[in-house]
């Protein structure tokens, strides 16, 4: 601040401290300028409008204060401003909050009470309860509550276990189920670890008329060490509890029906201590299959999964309908159960096969021979008999004759999922009987394709949905395939290559005529690369993308003048054709200083080969001596 | 004040007693509308409600910290009405015509909005050593105080504002 500056703020102060003094007296001052007038009188203004009240500013005043006092229970929580209160010792505090909540009020923690002591009584009285019973629906809501609130999965999978135990009154073991008048859920309970045990070690004593079968009394130590822990009285007269083991085999038993044949994934022996237990001695039994009745159990217990009891996912499928010439017995006993999937029945999965000439039948017969893939492999070998002379035991539906469909029925290729094609299946049957033929899986792919590799101008692949589909001699292609058309492929994989069965080409190419091309016509600007390669540059202030299928002619660079044919996408253009011309003539001198010794180059050439321009004198001398001889 | 500090109701209520008159003309001198001043009063009491609640009280001058809160309100109210566009002719400040003369009670307010208009545009300090010092007549001793600053500090702003005011209104009449 200057000191004239300063000055006129003290006179400007002095004025306005001055009792009286106001505007009209600062004007009276001759030193004072304009503009310290015009400031006292705008100091007149502000005053003058600072002597205006608020119109009911008392009612205001009230009512500001009620605004505050409604708002500050969402402003500041604890409404009066006390103090945090002081924090009682942790063994006071379960009394203070009891108190609390009995002051605030009783009825709802006693309706809570009450209510969990009638659920509780509802449960307790509902464990006993049968089906029919009106307590069974809250028996199985609280298994069901039990099982959820199980918290391992051992644990949960006994639990399943005793439940179905318990709803499973009716099925026992004939020879080995020891009648005790007890509840075996408890005894379960009480031994969670040692009931498996008990089950891997005691299926095949309790098969019926081995050798630790000797009745319901002569039990094995374990069996017994478990049937003595529990004795309570008989809750149910129908109620009868086996043995552990034998208790395990009724749990696949229950949930296999007896009308479907088992397939013991993890102990595929013939002879199955499950099965031979399950039945009670009674060897093919109701253990066959009723076809297309499939069905699967699948109980998540590692209890399950032990020997004896393994039924953990037990794939059921019906007698397999493909070994016409193989002697499937129903009981499934001897089978070495090659396929480990489920066949669905012949009627639901009609092959694709079936429509070849069945003259080819009565040669062949197809045998199953087992593979550990997830497919069987049918081949075909000559036989003498034909196939449909085999009598179909095993074939539970006779309508689907080997006569009628020969060996490529495939009977024993199930689809479950996928669709298999046999790759030889265009070409003539003759050949089917010379070679094998192999089922593949067949999968399908729908979407654009987005590059196209050709091989001396022949499509050899495609990309489609991230993926390099190979088109071999029998692909069937309906279409051009064109990078950016629609398709829908089916392929099959084969050493992790994907070769394409037959491809349809839907939808045209996206590139093509449904596509808006410009023309942008200019100098390039900045060219951008990445890693050596250009990946785009400006034109005319433009930035122009390059694609892998951008035609380019001619070296893009900056400053030359190119012609651009361009699509918009997604408010970004990309090149299709990129032609560049020769070089910018607007290129300013001045900045390139190259081109100053390229200047002095050609006149430092002449000054170094005199000669040469010399030498032709005495060339031209004698034309000038003819033509001054005359003249001399 | 040290009640008031340690959160005493009592004592808060006290200091409402007293500033809220004060906060009331304050806002209403720098708004001229009775509806505004009426919510504007009641949240700068919110605010100091929640700032205590907070822990972030004043630290030297209680009055200083007030009307700075209330002086926030007021740039953050203007601040709102100029991001406005339009405005409902229904929900025009009501002008009373004290004098029976609606001619002169109309010039006398657009003569304080252009004044407020002017204020508004000066410095935070600026506008409010103006405001205190000659809407609210207060001293400069008090100003000083209010504002935590020296009497020359205040002196200096005050002839500043007042000649940053002259131009605006100058150049608003041109």
């Amino acid at each position: 601040m200057s000191a004239e500056d300063r000055h006129w703020q003290e006179l400007f102060q002095e004025l306005l401290e001055t009792p009286g003094e106001s505007a009209g007296a600062a004007g009276a001052r001759p030193e004072a300028p304009d503009e310290l007038n015009e400031m006292l009188f705008l100091t007149q203004q502000l005053q003058d409008l600072g002597q205006r009240q608020m119109p009911d500013a008392d009612a205001a005043l009230a009512r500001a204060r009620e605004r505050v006092l409604q708002s500050i229970p969402a402003a500041v929580p604890d409404r009066g401003f006390a103090l945090p209160p002081v924090q009682p010792p942790f063994w006071q505090r379960w009394r203070l909050a009891l108190e609390a909540a009995m002051e605030w009020s009783p009825t709802p923690l006693i309706a809570a009470l009450t209510i969990a002591l009638v659920l509780g009584l509802m449960i307790f009285a509902a464990d006993n309860a049968r089906p029919g019973s009106p307590f069974y629906r809250v028996k199985i809501v609280a298994d069901e509550m039990m099982q959820r609130l199980t918290p391992s999965e051992p644990d949960g999978g006994q639990t399943i276990i005793v439940q179905i135990v318990q709803e499973s009154p009716t099925v026992q073991s004939p020879g080995q189920a020891h009648e005790q008048n007890t509840d075996v859920t408890p005894a379960v309970k009480a031994s969670p670890v040692q009931q498996p045990t008990m089950m891997t070690q005691t299926p095949v004593n309790a098969v019926p008329g081995g050798p630790s079968s000797g009745g319901g009394e002569q039990q094995p130590p374990p069996q017994k060490e478990i049937a003595t822990s529990v004795s309570t009285p008989v809750q149910s007269p129908t109620r009868r509890v086996v043995t552990p083991g034998a208790r395990a085999t009724q749990v696949v038993v229950t949930v296999a029906p007896a009308t479907v044949v088992a397939k013991n994934d993890v102990t595929p022996a013939p002879t199955s201590p499950a099965i031979n237990i399950a039945t009670g001695g009674m060897a093919p039994l109701t253990v066959t299959a009723v076809p297309p009745a499939i069905m699967t159990a699948t109980v998540k217990s590692p209890v399950i999964g032990v020997a004896g009891a393994a039924v953990i996912s037990r794939t059921v499928t019906p007698v397999s309908t493909a070994t016409m010439a193989v002697t499937d017995s129903p009981a499934l006993t001897n089978t070495p159960l090659p396929v480990t999937t489920a066949t669905p029945s012949p009627e639901a999965t009609p092959m694709p096969a079936a429509t070849n000439s069945p003259t080819v039948a009565p040669t062949h017969t197809p045998t199953v021979t087992s593979s550990p893939g997830f497919f069987a492999t049918v081949t075909s070998v000559a036989t003498r008999k034909p196939s449909r002379t085999v009598a179909p035991t095993a074939t539970p539906k006779p309508t689907h004759k080997p006569s009628v469909e020969p060996e490529l029925t495939a009977t024993a290729t199930p689809r479950p999922v996928a669709s298999t094609v046999q790759t030889q299946s265009s070409s003539a049957p003759v050949a089917r009987t010379a070679t094998p033929t192999a089922t593949v899986k067949l999968k399908s792919a729908f979407g654009v394709i987005y590059r196209v590799r050709r091989k001396n101008g022949k499509v050899v692949g495609f990309y489609i949905n991230r993926r390099y589909i190979r088109i071999t001699k029998t692909t069937v292609v309906q279409g051009e395939i064109v990078a950016g058309g629609k398709a829908a492929v089916s392929y099959y994989t084969k050493k992790k290559r994907h070769y394409a069965a037959s491809v349809v080409v839907t939808g045209a190419a996206r590139s093509g005529a449904g596509r808006e091309y410009q023309t942008l016509a200019g100098a390039i600007g900045r060219v951008r690369k990445v890693r050596g390669r250009i990946v785009g540059f400006y034109l005319n202030g433009r930035y122009i993308r390059m694609t892998k299928n951008t035609t380019v002619k001619g070296k893009i660079v900056s400053r030359k003048k190119a012609i651009v044919k361009y699509y918009t996408k997604k408010r970004r253009r990309y090149a299709v054709e990129v032609l560049v011309q020769g070089a910018s003539k607007s290129k300013p001198a001045g900045k390139s200083p190259t081109p100053k010794p390229r200047a002095t180059k050609p006149a430092v050439k002449p000054s170094r080969t005199p000669k040469p321009t010399a030498k032709p004198k005495p060339v031209s001398t004698p034309v000038r001596r003819s033509t001054a001889a005359p003249a001399g | 004040m040290e009640r008031a500090a340690a959160r005493d109701p009592e004592a808060i209520a006290k200091l409402y007693h007293l500033y809220a008159p004060k906060i009331q003309s304050f806002i209403y001198h720098r708004t001229s509308d009775p509806m505004v001043t009426e919510d504007l009063t009641g949240q700068v009491f919110l605010r100091m409600l929640e700032a205590m609640k907070g822990g972030k009280g004043w630290r030297t001058s209680f009055s200083g910290w007030i009307y700075r809160i209330a002086h926030n309100l007021v740039v953050d109210y203007y601040r709102k009405r100029s991001q406005a566009t339009y405005t409902n002719i229904e929900d025009t400040p009501h002008i009373p015509a004290g004098n029976g003369d609606p001619y002169k009670a109309t010039a006398a307010k657009l003569e304080s909005d252009a004044l407020l208009r002017a204020i508004n545009q000066l410095t935070d300090e600026q506008a409010q050593v103006i405001t205190l010092r000659f809407l609210e007549g207060y001293n400069i001793s008090e100003v000083a105080e209010i504002m935590n600053k020296t009497e020359g500090a205040v002196k200096a702003l005050q002839f500043r504002g007042m000649a940053t005011l002259r131009r605006i209104l100058e150049q608003q009449t041109l």
